[in-house]
């Protein structure tokens, strides 16, 4: 990056449909940091990438990418709509499919929006810079997770409202909760159409 | 329903799962973050380069040095004096004569000292305290010449550059002073850079450019009056190890916390990152080898070791270990050859991981600058 | 204040650290810190049950969860203590929390080596899957697949608990040396000409060739 000047705080209205999009790239990047920083998958298989600002690690396993990209656009679908009330990232071991991990994106929705109302303005790099604070956090959060010793595998679980219609590849599925739970929460972000939170449920008990 | 109201679920929810499932890890793949929390995980060295020294030569007690990854509290002067903080107070130790002596002391109970640096030629050491005062202190009258307020949270590290005094505080800001000027006037600038704490601080040798690290993962690079040049996330940890190459100007090597765990290589110029290594562990201090091209590490968790790099191709030359917690501080003697470092495990040890420098035919003084 | 102002000093812990703890450490009272930790000691000093081990549990926790910034005594002093005290108590040796801080010692140490051989000989956690795992990564870690395969499988043999664990672990390890020799076979593979070469290069150099 070269001489940065004081970014200038362009405020605009941002629309239900260019607020889907930012929350669910979060998502993408959220998820991604995840898999990378708690070691889910080995790190040969990341590259770093630049977003936010700031220098992030993504996958280039073409599976579990194209598994991400296809669970996203559909939230994205249900952000859109007003629909997404929730999205967790649940790491389990691969062997016995125990919870080990859940990562939870408490989404709410200002219904004015939904109705097409208006929306107080907010400048985009003000949204952007309060997702690299989480993600920055993610990061952080070594300080306080347990090593995930052992072949994990994850599911991404969507929490809805008022969705008539699921669509053939999803299947309704329980909460897949963490018995005896530490929750932390992370900071949260805000596009005045969308408030996320962030918040990881982990085991506090040894395994063995 | 009845019972899902008074849950106060909505019957309209659902939680649903896409069908098919993402990829499991690998088979046989091994979470390779274990290395953080045992010892005696990560591979050692083979040893095929030159011989190095891999033992401490003289261990000092250090009581109450603070295990605070945050602080800068040891530095080595050209006239050979090292002074640490310890809790509320600052040492001076002659390396020559191994003498001992208090410099000064904060007087609340519960301060500290968070950060100290000695100017160029040895004479003046600034001071940074938990109660966010700068202080600079004439070594040779053991008196306090001057002291800056300004910071409004504790002053972590220091940098001089002449007359200048950069500080960097947990209220996220740097301040730059002229000592020279008078008290109200002496603050010329203020950067606002970084949102969390500043840990790391260094003018480059020529003091053309200022290198910022902070606990935002930033760093920054500032020129000589102190406009902004680069701004870089480039790691995912804390940023308080930094150090300007001595043999060329725009060579920058920073080292990151424990998400992070690499040392990375800047042209500050264009901001370029030219390479980096993963070291496996939290990485707290960067020295280079002021007659060879090769760059030393200070670690913490979980080896707590010392470990020797070639440039640029980055081969572990040698792995010094003895702390018994992580490594906090280093600093390098005036000769070029001593290391000290200063250990949560509260000691300060004495190591000669760099040789002898090599005969001073071709008067390379360049290279033998870099002992601040 | 918050917990990401002090990241740099929360040691990663393998069972990872509660809210309370990592809360405590954003803004740590030294003091209470401290008698905390001493209220924590006195409970092993003193203890007078018939479980001593369960005071020791509780403290070595503790230091792991708020050992930085909070008193001195360190983490692998007090591991030492609590094995070298309790392995007087033959009853431990089948109790999986006495070998948990064994292991945990082992970790503290740059060669453990000897702490495994120990356990051993003294039939200490014999039956528990953690010991073989321990003891198998240690081997393998140097490189010392063979050993590493055969603690696998004497564990397994002796159905230490959980077998099911054990079993995997077993079997992820072997899936990893095939990764290995599979990779050292492509690698000889893909410098196919290698065994050629040095031939050549000693023919070149007894007819007095300057060497490339």
């Amino acid at each position: 990056m070269s001489m940065q000047c004081q970014t200038q705080l362009q405020r605009s209205t941002i629309t239900l449909k260019g607020s889907a999009q930012i929350v669910s790239q979060y998502f993408e990047y959220a998820v991604q940091s995840i898999l990378y920083q708690r070691g889910v998958y080995p790190s040969e298989d990341f590259k770093q990438k630049k977003e936010y600002g700031i220098m992030l690690w993504v996958s280039s396993d073409d599976s579990l990418n194209k598994y991400l990209t296809t669970v996203l656009s559909q939230t994205k679908a249900w952000l859109e709509s007003g629909k997404l009330r929730q999205l967790v990232l649940v790491i389990t071991d691969a062997n016995t499919s125990e919870v080990m991990e859940r990562w939870t994106f408490d989404v709410e929705t200002n219904q004015e929006a939904v109705a097409g109302g208006k929306v107080p303005e907010k400048a985009e790099s003000e949204i952007k810079g309060e997702i690299a604070g989480i993600l920055r956090q993610i990061c952080a959060s070594v300080s306080f997770l347990p090593l995930l010793d052992t072949r994990c595998s994850i599911d991404i679980l969507v929490y809805t409202d008022n969705v008539d219609e699921v669509p053939a590849e999803w299947e309704d599925s329980d909460a897949r909760n963490i018995k005896n739970a530490e929750v932390v929460s992370l900071r949260a972000f805000s596009t005045k159409v969308h408030n996320v939170k962030t918040m990881v449920a982990y085991k506090a008990e040894e395994v063995l | 329903k009845a019972l899902a109201a008074s849950l106060s679920v909505h019957d309209s929810s659902r939680i649903l799962a896409f069908k098919q499932k993402a990829p499991a890890a690998p088979e046989g793949y091994e979470n390779s973050l274990k290395s953080l929390y045992n010892q005696n995980l990560a591979p050692t060295v083979k040893k095929t380069f030159r011989h190095v020294p891999t033992t401490q030569e003289r261990i000092l007690d250090a009581p109450e040095l603070m295990d605070d990854y945050y602080l800068n509290l040891l530095d080595w002067s050209g006239q050979n004096l090292i002074a640490v903080a310890l809790g509320r107070s600052v040492y001076l130790w002659n390396a020559a004569s191994g003498g001992v002596e208090e410099l000064c002391t904060v007087p609340n109970e519960g301060d500290y000292i968070s950060a100290l640096k000695w100017g160029s030629d040895g004479n003046f050491l600034a001071v940074g305290t938990s109660d966010a005062k700068v202080q600079i202190w004439d070594a040779n009258r053991r008196k306090q010449v001057r002291e800056l307020c300004g910071h409004t949270n504790r002053v972590s590290a220091l940098s001089w550059n002449g007359a200048v005094l950069s500080s960097g505080s947990r209220d996220s800001t740097i301040a730059n002073w002229d000592v020279r000027k008078r008290r109200d006037e002496a603050c010329v600038a203020r950067l606002t850079v970084h949102e969390q704490e500043v840990c790391g601080l260094e003018w480059s040798l020529c003091g053309q450019q200022l290198a910022s690290g902070g606990n935002d993962n930033v760093l920054a690079i500032h020129d000589a009056s102190f406009r902004l040049c680069h701004k870089v996330q480039a790691h995912s940890a804390a940023v308080k190890a930094l150090a300007w190459c001595p043999y060329q100007s725009n060579l920058l090597a920073t080292g990151g916390g424990t998400a992070d765990r690499h040392i990375r290589f800047w042209n500050t110029h264009t901001c370029a990152m030219l390479s980096a290594i993963d070291t496996g562990s939290q990485v707290c201090a960067l020295q280079w080898n002021p007659h060879a091209r090769e760059l030393l590490s200070s670690h913490g968790y979980s080896k707590n070791q010392l470990c020797l790099w070639k440039y640029p191709s980055l081969e572990k030359v040698a792995e010094l270990t003895g702390h018994t917690g992580r490594v906090l501080h280093m600093a390098t003697g005036p000769d070029g050859c001593g290391v000290v470092t200063a250990g949560a495990d509260e000691t300060l040890r004495f190591w000669r991981p760099f040789g002898e420098p090599p005969s001073a035919k071709d008067g390379d003084s360049k290279l033998g600058g870099g002992a601040m | 204040m918050e917990w990401e102002n002090t990241k740099e000093n929360c040691v990663p812990v393998r069972a990872g650290r509660s809210k309370a703890a990592l809360q405590e450490l954003a803004d740590p009272a030294a003091e209470a810190l401290e008698a905390k930790r001493k209220e924590l000691w006195a409970q092993v000093a003193e203890y007078q049950g018939d479980d001593p081990l369960e005071a020791w549990q509780k403290y070595i926790k503790w230091m792991q969860e708020y050992g930085v910034g909070g008193g001195k005594a360190d983490l692998q002093k007090v591991l030492e203590t609590c094995t070298k005290e309790l392995q007087r108590l033959p009853r431990y040796n089948n109790d999986i929390r006495f070998l948990r801080i064994w292991i945990q010692y082992a970790d503290c140490l740059p060669d453990p080596g000897d702490v495994f051989l120990y356990l051993r000989e003294k039939d200490i956690g014999r039956d528990f899957a953690l010991y073989y795992e321990a003891y198998a990564t240690f081997f393998e870690l140097r490189a010392n697949f063979q050993s590493a395969d055969a603690v696998y499988m004497d564990g397994v043999q002796r159905g230490a608990k959980p077998l099911e664990r054990l079993k995997q672990k077993h079997t992820a390890f072997q899936q990893r040396m095939a990764h290995r020799i599979k990779r050292r076979i492509q690698d000889e593979q893909e410098l196919g000409p290698t065994p050629v070469e040095p031939v050549r290069a000693s023919l070149a150099s007894i007819g007095g060739r300057p060497g490339g």
